[in-house]
């Protein structure tokens, strides 16, 4: 599932527009009882562009985090396979900000995360930071 | 031929690092300040 989620950012997101304003940062956390650090620099291979970071979270410290701040489908208090985008004013201060949108593959809702929907949402706030310049 | 053939190859198949976070988070939180001016997508996302 994940795998997929992040081929579509790879593809729709980072692949479709060189050089301008769009970051990614992967936090790559353990969920499965398979997972581990070195699945993850392996599967890492699925976003190589230079505009994605990559940070292994082994204590699933982010997850956590907007686990209690997002409500999620099922109830669930650990967010793991979420895609979280950020206006580029937004700042980090004491607790993680929330996300001025965001998407997941962890049921069927209006949040599912759709490739389409997530490259227009992010044109659409860089456009909004175009226009603040 | 042979040769821009490998490099091809050799980029497109190169490695991302992985930085491991502390337990507070600090270093995609410095991450994602310092993108401050771009839009940013955070991931979540399982290896398995």
């Amino acid at each position: 599932m994940c795998a997929s989620g992040a081929r579509v950012v790879q593809t729709e997101i980072l692949e479709e527009v060189q050089g301008d304003k769009r970051g990614v940062l992967v936090d790559w956390t353990p969920v499965l009882p398979w997972d581990n650090r070195d699945k993850a620099l392996a599967v890492a291979k699925l976003i190589p562009d230079k505009r994605a970071t990559h940070f292994w979270d082994k204590s699933r410290r982010l997850g956590k985090e907007y686990g209690k701040a997002l409500k999620l489908p099922g109830g669930s208090t650990l967010a793991w396979d979420v895609y979280l985008v950020f206006d580029a004013s937004m700042l980090w201060k004491e607790a993680p900000p929330a996300p001025t949108n965001w998407m997941h593959q962890l049921g069927q809702d209006s949040r599912r995360l759709d490739g389409d929907k997530l490259r227009q949402e992010v044109d659409r706030l860089l456009q909004v930071a175009a226009a603040r310049r | 031929m042979l040769a821009v053939i490998c490099l091809a190859v050799s980029v497109s198949a190169e490695q991302p690092t992985l930085t491991d976070l502390s337990s507070d988070a600090a270093q995609i939180k410095e991450a994602f300040n310092h993108a401050t001016g771009m839009v940013r997508l955070v991931l979540i996302v399982s290896p398995g």
